[in-house]
């Protein structure tokens, strides 16, 4: 979703030579002896493990800890391959990431209804079945006593621990590429988006689920990967090495290096694998001050290594200008969005407990209108939101959108026929910047799959330039360029709320629901406020507004419905809704006397 | 079968000691405190150094033993949880510190009492003795009894007492309870007190099942985890519950397959139930407010 060329800065250019170095460095490793050599390796073989773990923990947030587990899937499912079938290392690979992979879809499947502490104790205990059935499956797995693996050949000879370590170095250089065109890619940034807000993700058509399993999918498949090279490499495997504290050590290294960053899981494995090397000569102390490492660093370096380097060289995440900026974000839909009703609610009801929330509700919106829902504080408006964007289901009645029932599909599904919102306490992505905010909307349109953007296809680089291009014109209407990189949590009050409405925007939605846009803005920013609603107006998109500036509202609304407690008790054009007697009465109580003129 | 029942129950309530205190500190912190399974060896540790090595009297020595797991639990509150402030519920942070204070007392348990597993004295001797026509040994029908105590202990003080309801205000919510006049760092005190505490008695109790030793309790405190998530994480009904649950599915399941399938088994049940029921057996499901 990046724009695919653009220019270094100072701290960027920093960073590059000190990654090319690194590299170099690398290269050189074999001269470093056998001892090194073998360190070097195993680094190399955990970075690709770790790579993948920061897709499902560091961007996607979902913490595993049976990452060991898999790894051990991955070495057996090579080892066994190549003992009993006689299958080549480099069949072996392929099988390996596809076992494991299929194990991590398995392993993410919880996490279709439990996220958090639960997630953490459920990939434990995963790891720890696997380790218990390496041990047991004497038959299959050879129980305590291992597997014994043949070396590796390529092209008819044996090859030896330096060429093996330049193999490992190409699949690593290939592995983190492939994580960047993940990372930067439509599906990387709905990874962000669920990690940073789930509900928002989901209302901007983002399909949590498909999400995380593809998430749990791609860091099992990494880490069958790595297990498969590790099998081949130490050509000796047993239940030992794939531990509990194997999977601690693993997350650790993203949690140092920096979650949720491209290079945290590189620095981080490469300082944990090596540095615990120079300090062999107080063995006995090692593991208590892996435990203080674990301590002091979650402590004190909250956001990693990246993130100290970050606050150095705060330009370091730029996004430049488009070349292009699309003059027009906001397509017109006049054609489609003319005459009839968009949306019709009939006899809605929601209760919570024992509260009727929402009391049979019947509610329809004109195509191409603006239609104003207000009431007291309690009346259940973003209650109502929530049932049309499918945030709550319902418990009787139906609703329809553009002539189809929508009642009871999730937020994400409802989103992708084109309603978008915004919400009445700002729900941002806190962790992304402000254009990757924007670009979280435009999901509905992305046609290109995973493998496209990781191969970087011509039709994956048009839609993420189209997209971009969009995005900077949508800033445009909101006048945000200024803030195009900043985090979305430093902007302020009013701009947040633009942004949130830009963000639904991207989307391209039929229907735009805003819940209380006016919110916390100052006279000035009401005023631009207005002045977008009507732009957007005009280009034929229906809005459901809740406010409560009653002038704001009654100068901008075609039409408008009052609730209180739940139910409509009144309907019209502002006029009409203004003068109710029973409005009246919801706001300003009833009158007991009436006044002497 | 009966024999496999027994077994289990005895296991359970182990289970269940272990998830109820698990369930103190989560019921006013929101976290699970990973170093849990440790602060119960080290419970068993210190009874051995104080009664078995020292040769001090049983009584007083059992109770300086858990008194000092209290502390430890203090030390622990005060290096892992409070730096977080309030950032605590933000991310999974606590989880690895809480995770390394628990790698931090193993590994110094083995640097002080070696890598050898040591027996431990049990409570009332070696005979067996017969309930209701099962040949049981005493220490497992006090292992039963004083689990009840404990879970009936910890569910009156929660429900019935004013220290119950200022735990349960601070759970839902830290600052709301400071502006009531009630010392939210006080109340976390207390309640890592206490669960350090109860974690000592259970070292001592499992200590004669399982030998005294610093791996002691490696797999049997995530089973005090799966025991508590089982019973609905929070719930001191569940905990027992869940904990008894857990010990008996795991042994009666050991009439089918080899005993080495057992923690795979026990971490099955778990998943199974996390998976089915989030909120556990005895949790009750709230939809969130967006």
């Amino acid at each position: 979703m990046w724009p695919m060329k653009r220019k270094f800065n100072r701290g960027q250019t920093i960073l590059w030579m000190i990654a090319v170095a690194a590299l170099i460095g690398y290269c050189f490793g074999p001269a470093t002896g056998p001892y090194y050599l073998r360190l070097l390796s195993l680094s190399l073989i955990y970075l690709i493990l770790t790579s993948g773990l920061n897709i499902v923990s560091g961007y996607t947030g979902q913490v595993s800890l049976g990452q060991a587990g898999l790894y051990g899937i991955g070495a057996y499912t090579g080892g066994i391959l190549a003992t009993s079938l006689g299958w080549s290392f480099w069949l072996c690979l392929p099988a390996a990431m596809a076992v494991a992979g299929i194990f991590g879809l398995l392993l993410g499947l919880p996490t279709l209804r439990v996220s958090g502490h639960y997630l953490a104790l459920i990939t434990i205990g995963f790891g720890v079945i696997v380790e218990k059935i390496l041990i047991e499956w004497v038959g299959l797995t050879g129980g305590p006593e291992g597997i014994y693996i043949p070396g590796v050949t390529m092209f008819g000879t044996p090859v030896d621990e330096t060429m093996f370590f330049y193999i490992l170095l190409a699949i690593c250089l290939i592995v983190i590429l492939i994580t960047r065109n993940i990372i930067h890619s439509p599906y990387g940034n709905a990874f962000s988006a669920i990690r940073g807000n789930e509900t928002a993700a989901s209302c901007m058509g983002i399909g949590i689920m498909k999400y995380k399993l593809l998430a749990f999918v791609l860091s099992s498949v990494f880490a069958g990967l790595s297990g498969c090279l590790y099998a081949f490499y130490s050509t000796y495997i047993s239940p030992d090495t794939f531990v509990f504290n194997l999977s601690v050590f693993f997350l650790l290294t993203i949690i140092v290096g920096g979650q949720g960053t491209l290079t945290g899981p590189i620095i981080g494995t490469i300082l944990l694998t090596i540095g615990p090397e120079y300090l062999s000569s107080i063995d006995k102390y090692r593991m208590i001050l892996y435990g203080l490492i674990l301590i002091v660093a979650v402590i004190g370096l909250p956001d990693g290594i990246t993130g100290i380097i970050r606050r150095k060289f705060p330009d370091l995440i730029t996004f430049s200008q488009p070349k292009e900026i699309c003059a027009d974000p906001i397509v017109p839909t006049h054609a489609e969005n003319q005459g009839g009703e968009l949306l019709a609610l009939t006899g809605v009801s929601k209760e919570f407990g024992g509260l009727m929330a929402i009391d049979n509700v019947t509610l329809t919106l004109d195509k191409g209108s603006i239609h104003s829902l207000i009431g007291p504080n309690g009346a259940g408006k973003s209650t109502l939101i929530n049932l049309i964007t499918g945030v709550y289901a319902p418990n009787h009645g139906q609703i329809s959108f553009d002539n189809k029932p929508i009642s009871g599909n999730n937020p994400s599904l409802i989103a992708r026929l084109g309603i978008a919102r915004t919400f009445q306490n700002v729900q941002l992505f806190k962790n992304l910047t402000v254009v990757e905010n924007v670009l979280a909307g435009t999901h509905r349109h992305n046609k290109a799959s995973l493998f496209e953007f990781i191969l970087r296809t011509k039709k994956a680089r048009k839609i993420a330039d189209y997209s971009y291009a969009e995005t900077w014109g949508l800033f445009k209407l909101i006048v945000l360029e200024a803030k195009a990189s900043d985090f979305a949590d430093s902007l302020s009050a009013g701009q947040q709320r633009l942004l949130e409405i830009a963000r639904a925007l991207a989307l391209k939605p039929k229907l735009l629901i805003l819940d209380e846009p006016a919110a916390g803005l100052n006279e000035v920013e009401i005023n631009s406020l207005g002045r977008i609603i009507k732009q957007i107006k005009d280009k034929g998109i229906s809005i459901l507004l809740i406010e409560h500036h009653i002038d704001f509202v009654m100068d901008i609304s075609d039409k408008g419905s009052v609730l209180n407690f739940g139910r409509i008790i009144a309907e019209g054009t502002p006029g009409e809704v203004q003068t109710n007697p029973e409005v009246i009465e919801a706001y300003l109580g009833k009158k007991v006397v009436d006044e002497p003129c | 079968m009966l024999e496999a029942i027994e077994s289990g129950l005895v296991m359970g309530s182990i289970y269940a000691l272990l998830a109820l205190a698990i369930n103190i500190i989560y019921s006013t912190t929101g976290i699970i405190n990973f170093a849990h399974a440790e602060l119960v060896m080290l419970g068993a540790m210190f009874s051995l150094a104080i009664i078995v090595n020292s040769g001090a009297p049983i009584i007083p020595g059992l109770i300086i033993a858990c008194a000092l797991v209290g502390v430890v639990a203090l030390v622990l509150y005060y290096a892992t949880i409070k730096p977080f402030g309030d950032r605590l519920g933000n991310s999974l942070g606590w989880l690895m510190t809480t995770l390394g204070a628990g790698i931090i007392f193993k590994n110094i348990a083995q640097l002080i009492w070696g890598t050898q597993p040591r027996a431990f004295p049990s409570i009332g001797g070696e005979s067996l003795k017969t309930v209701l026509g099962i040949k049981i040994l005493p220490h497992d029908l006090w292992v039963l009894v004083i689990t009840l105590a404990i879970a009936l202990f910890i569910m009156a003080l929660f429900d019935k007492t004013v220290l119950g309801s200022a735990i349960r205000a601070t759970a839902h919510s830290h600052n709301t309870t400071r502006l009531m006049g009630i010392s939210a760092e006080k109340i976390i005190l207390v309640c890592f007190l206490m669960s350090g505490i109860v974690a000592g008695i259970a070292g001592n109790l499992i200590a004669p099942i399982t030998f005294a030793g610093a791996q002691m309790t490696s797999t049997i405190g995530l089973k005090g985890f799966g025991a508590a998530i089982i019973g609905g994480i929070g719930n001191s009904k569940g905990a027992f519950v869940g904990g008894l649950l857990l010990g008996i599915l795991e042994a009666v399941s050991m009439l089918y397959v080899t005993p080495g399938y057992k923690d795979a088994i026990a971490f099955f049940i778990m998943i199974a139930v996390i998976s089915i029921k989030p909120g556990g057996i005895f949790g009750v499901a709230y939809e969130t407010k967006v």
